[in-house]
């Protein structure tokens, strides 16, 4: 006889029983029993187990390894101090049922097991020894047994307290987890009214957008209109010019006509008061005409779309200096040019027309200077033009330098000198449609010098 | 604890048991599967057992009293998956779980609930015919 003590496990409440069964077949698996025979072991541990928690509440249960001279196989010894068994007999021979409808459990166990022994007296307990044997030779090295001995209380001696303990943990992170999924569900729902209220102000802000929308849409129709408005008012100027450029010039070459054919056919039967009468219809028609030339040019110059081109600034200021060359001789004007080659991308015609004015002007407010001078100059500077015209003719105030480019703006008298106060408004205007500037400085009495800047290209 | 989950299948229950219960487990699931029953109005209650390794007389009783008391409740109860291991074992207990239907698995206890209904109908529908045959003999009359 030699057995080897497996493994001692303590029977003292409900759970334990689920663990003894394991071990159980456990340690059947391992000393080699069959599936079958594991399961008919281990219902009576099982049985046996139970047995002891229900009437004697503790008690231990041991596994050993039996290694007789021709066996080998397992012996279970079950072991408590409870009250022990009354009807042990009846109970074996299957006549009793216990108070719960059960008392097969013994006597079930006997038949499982191959031997079978109990010991049961009254107050002191029960012993139970029961074993099944290998139906193969099997044995089992003593090394084998030791670590399968170290294996099974490794695993038993986890302590139960822990493996409670752990659950409990378990059981917490559970509530846990409830508790934080219904925080979620309760932060979920106030997102959820947040967004319903959201969404509400979002329907309002949309209505106003919409109300706003329709404002704006009524203020374009609105704008539209006044554009619509405009350009019929611009057709109607443009209409405007054409009567004044056409139809007021007739009857104004009637006037000029007729007050020649005066002149000349019958100045003879005219007084002397008539002659001069004559003359001024004359020179006040020719100064009309001017106006309404004048006048006719200034307004073209709103609606013309002008081509860019090259334009040799020297060349141009020379043919219209050559042009003027009589009315320079006739005055004596000093006339002092220092002119740059220089190649200026703009509006030929425009540049002529500035420059031949601001010539003009000069020629004309010097007039009355002993002897005139003009200077004229023109560099460059960066990207940028410069045309300087100096004179040393009547000057003006400074105090009146912007209105000069004011239309039919005149700083002196007509009887003083001829003019119509158009030519700086459309210089001005030329000028400022290059995207250039004019500027003047003057002193009464002292001359005056006009620059005008622009940009080469 | 973990508590053993009871399915419903149309009017029946299908109960699988996962793990080894112990006894009080094993005594809630009773009452839990009584009260489902009476809940559901099931007529069938299925009990899967072939993850359970080891069916002692404590859990052998369970059932067995399952069976009984469901069928007080008009349910009739059917335990699938029994090892033969397990069967070994509870015959040589000397466990009498008589009253209990047993299928091989939870497919052929489907099958058997299947025919079970349909005989049931099928008498019925014979009855309701039987009614009418009377309706028009009377009309006849």
């Amino acid at each position: 006889m030699n057995d080897f003590q497996l493994i001692s496990l303590i029977v003292d409440n409900e759970e334990n029983l689920i663990e003894i069964r394991d071990t159980s077949r456990k340690i059947c698996e391992s000393l080699g029993f069959s599936h079958l025979e594991q399961v008919k072991i281990t219902t009576s541990v099982s049985e046996i187990g139970r047995n002891i928690y229900e009437y004697a509440k503790k008690g231990t249960i041991q596994f050993f390894y039996i290694n007789n001279k021709n066996k080998q196989g397992i012996k279970i010894v079950a072991t408590d101090q409870g009250p022990g068994i009354k009807n042990l007999d009846k109970i074996l021979q299957g006549k009793y049922i216990s108070r719960t409808g059960m008392g097969s459990g013994i006597k079930g166990s006997r038949s499982l097991m191959d031997e079978f022994q109990i010991e049961s007296l009254p107050q002191k307990g029960t012993s139970i020894h029961m074993s099944k044997y290998l139906l193969r030779d099997k044995t089992i090295s003593q090394e084998e047994l030791r670590s399968l001995h170290e294996e099974f209380n490794r695993i038993s001696k986890t302590p139960k307290e822990l493996l409670i303990a752990e659950l409990e943990i378990q059981n917490k992170e559970l509530l846990n987890l409830l508790e934080e999924l219904n925080e979620n569900k309760l932060k979920t729902e106030s997102l959820n009214m947040e967004l319903m209220e959201t969404n509400l102000d979002i329907i309002a802000l949309n209505k106003e957008m919409e109300s706003k929308n329709t404002e704006l849409d009524q203020l374009n129709k609105s704008l539209n209109q006044a554009v619509e408005q405009l350009n019929s008012k611009n057709s109607e100027l443009k209409a405007f010019n054409y009567t004044v450029s056409h139809d007021l010039k007739a009857p104004l070459r009637g006037i000029t006509g007729y007050s020649q054919e005066l002149i000349r056919k019958h100045q003879t039967k005219l007084s002397e008061r008539g002659v001069f009468c004559v003359n001024q219809i004359t020179s006040a028609s020719k100064q009309l005409d001017a106006l309404i030339e004048d006048l006719l040019s200034y307004s073209k110059l709103d609606t013309e779309i002008f081509q860019k081109q090259e334009v040799k600034s020297k060349d141009l200021i020379t043919s219209i200096l050559d042009h003027r060359q009589s009315i320079i001789e006739e005055n004596s004007i000093e006339v002092l040019s220092k002119l740059r080659d220089i190649k200026i991308l703009g509006w030929e015609n425009g540049l002529n027309h500035v420059i031949s004015n601001l010539i003009d002007n000069a020629f004309k407010y010097t007039g009355k200077s002993n002897p005139p001078k003009v200077k004229i100059e023109t560099k460059i500077k960066g990207e940028e033009f410069i045309f300087m015209i100096t004179d040393n003719g009547i000057g003006f105030d400074m105090k009146y330098h912007d209105r000069m480019y004011e239309l039919f703006h005149r700083l002196v008298r007509r009887e003083d000198f001829e003019g119509t106060g158009a030519g700086l408004a459309i210089v001005k205007k030329i000028i400022e449609k290059h995207k250039g500037k004019i500027w003047a400085k003057s002193e009464p009495g002292k001359g005056a010098t006009f620059t005008f800047t622009l940009p080469v290209k | 604890m973990e508590k053993t989950p009871i399915l419903k299948f149309g009017d029946t229950l299908i109960v699988s048991i996962q793990t080894e219960l112990h006894d009080k487990a094993a005594s809630r699931l009773q009452e839990d599967i009584l009260n489902q029953v009476q809940k559901n109005n099931s007529q069938a209650v299925v009990i899967d057992v072939s993850s359970l390794e080891i069916v002692d007389s404590f859990i052998g009783r369970m059932l067995s009293n399952t069976a009984e008391m469901a069928a007080l409740m008009h349910a009739s109860v059917i335990l699938v998956g029994i090892s033969p291991a397990v069967s070994i074992t509870l015959v040589e207990l000397g466990l009498n779980l008589g009253g209990v239907k047993t299928a091989l698995d939870l497919e052929s206890a489907m099958e058997l609930l299947q025919n079970d209904k349909a005989s049931f109908f099928g008498s019925e529908k014979l009855d309701s015919q039987a009614d009418n045959a009377d309706e028009i003999s009377k009309d006849a009359s």
